[in-house]
């Protein structure tokens, strides 16, 4: 899993145990985003979950055959939830319709979970929440006992 | 209903090309066939011409309304070749610029001595113009045009 | 925006009216405009995430019609490059055609000189010289000139003309000339040329018929093959 973080002006890497971090810088074009999913696809295969923690303060746009390939990566990949930070609104809604579109295409109850937070720290700490409720599931699957949500 | 189309001459397929397009050219302004293939011949000797003496130049040939209210059509052959000695000499058939030309060597020249002539005999109007650079021969036509008096 | 009982929100009728005047312009293709009204968001509300959503559609929309415009104009240049290309070549094989005149054997000993185009003193002078030779290099005793596509010569070059079928006859082998038209008629009348000789038909065809005839005549059953 070692590869160098930066792609042409984006960075991506993966912080075990099941964090890939994206750094997303001005337009991401064919030539970077294709890799980046190249590598989410091929880190994804080792993984049981994966959470998707995004510093989008710098994105401007994101070409559009790049989104229908994340969208088709992201699915490949076993998602348990995205978060974006720092983001302006423009980076918010492509990183939203990217997402959406992600949903559209599994069930109900695979939905996987969007957040938004203004920082980094904020944004780590709704991860491990997250990872506090996958582990709870678990847990309480493995001792037979239902669990409604 | 003026025209003008200028062809490069350089080689032999020139001479083909343009002796051609000028019987062409002649037609399609209403020229009638036996006149459009003496304009055709003309254009053809002194393309010729530019080929074996003139080194290389080209052929203008330009319509216009004559004079007289009919249709006038020029042949300007100009090249940057040396010189003609003798022009009178040179219309002389079976004559170059210098003087009769020996028939045994006639073979060797090409042609037969006659292109000049051919010009004089088949234009209306023959005119040659001698600079240090070159050399422009321009043959008028009037006669058997359209509207000819 | 506020969330009713509903679930319906309420929208400010102005920021909508700005919404459809904003895609009102892109359908007139007046991009600029579009963009410019749906850039100046206020609040960074829900509504405000639907207008920013339309300013990136915008955006690539307008890129792709700039360069699909921009691939068009490329492929007009193009044609107009190809098409005189085409243009040329045209020119070329129309000149191609005549500008070197094949001398076919159609039998054994009988040669025909299709000549087509335009005959200058060049032309002229190439043509005596080609059909002498071949004479002699196949031995042939007929050599059949068809001028029909020719309407005019000069006159110094018609007269060449007459002397290449007389060299023809010097060396032997008959000389016919097909399709003189009444403008070369008019033309060797002219200068007086003298045919003896040298024997006149109206049509290639009626040149070759001829031939054979004679050659029946002379030789019957067999087809002027040819004497080995």
């Amino acid at each position: 899993m070692a590869y160098e973080p930066n792609i042409g002006k984006q960075i991506t890497y993966f912080e075990p145990p099941d964090i890939f971090i994206l750094k997303l810088h001005g337009g991401v074009t064919w030539e970077e985003g294709s890799e980046i999913n190249r590598r989410h696809r091929e880190w994804g295969k080792t993984l049981d979950r994966v959470f998707l923690l995004i510093d989008l303060a710098e994105l401007d746009r994101i070409d559009p055959e790049v989104r229908k390939d994340a969208t088709s990566t992201l699915a490949e990949i076993p998602l348990r939830g995205m978060v974006g930070f720092s983001a302006p609104i423009k980076a918010k809604v492509i990183a939203k319709l990217i997402f959406t579109a992600l949903n559209l295409f599994s069930n109900k109850a695979d939905r996987i979970p969007l957040h938004f937070t203004d920082t980094e720290a904020e944004a780590r700490a709704w991860i491990e929440e997250r990872r506090r409720e996958l582990d709870a599931g678990a847990a309480k699957a493995a001792t037979g006992a239902a669990h409604g949500n | 209903m003026t025209a003008e189309r200028v062809f490069a001459v350089g080689g032999w397929s020139d001479v083909a090309i343009t002796r051609h397009q000028a019987r062409r050219m002649a037609r399609e302004h209403g020229v009638e066939p036996r006149r459009a293939g003496e304009v055709a011949i003309v254009v053809s000797e002194l393309a010729s011409n530019i080929v074996k003496y003139g080194v290389r130049g080209e052929i203008a040939l330009h319509v216009a309304a004559g004079s007289g209210g009919g249709l006038a059509l020029t042949v300007v052959a100009s090249d940057v070749g040396p010189p003609i000695h003798d022009v009178a000499v040179a219309m002389l058939d079976g004559h170059d610029d210098r003087g009769p030309i020996d028939p045994a060597l006639l073979a060797q020249r090409g042609g037969l001595g006659t292109g000049l002539g051919a010009v004089a005999r088949l234009a209306d109007g023959l005119e040659v113009r001698q600079e240090s650079g070159g050399k422009q021969i321009i043959a008028t036509f009037f006669r058997g045009l359209p509207g000819a008096a | 925006m506020a969330t009713d009982a509903d679930g319906g929100i309420a929208i400010q009728e102005t920021r909508l009216t700005r919404l459809i005047e904003a895609l009102s312009y892109a359908s007139i293709e007046d991009y600029d405009s579009c963009l410019n009204l749906l850039r100046n968001l206020g609040t960074a509300d829900e509504f405000a995430e639907l207008e920013t959503a339309f300013t990136i559609f915008i955006e690539e929309l307008a890129e792709a019609k700039r360069q699909l415009r921009d691939a068009l104009a490329e492929t007009e240049v193009a044609n107009r490059e190809l098409a005189a290309k085409l243009a040329t070549i045209e020119m070329q094989q129309a000149a191609i055609r005549d500008l070197s005149t094949p001398i076919i054997e159609v039998w054994a000993g009988v040669l025909c000189l299709p000549v087509v185009g335009i005959v200058d003193s060049q032309r002229s002078a190439e043509m005596t010289e080609t059909l002498l030779e071949t004479i002699i290099a196949k031995q042939a005793r007929t050599a059949i000139v068809d001028i029909t596509g020719i309407d005019v010569m000069d006159t110094k070059t018609a007269d060449h003309f007459i002397k290449m079928a007389k060299a023809v006859r010097l060396l032997g082998a008959d000389c016919i000339i097909s399709g003189i038209n009444p403008g070369i008629a008019q033309t060797l009348t002219h200068i007086g040329v003298d045919l003896t000789g040298i024997r006149t038909l109206r049509s290639l065809r009626d040149a070759l018929q001829v031939h054979l005839r004679e050659t029946e005549q002379l030789h019957p059953g067999r087809r002027a093959e040819g004497e080995s």
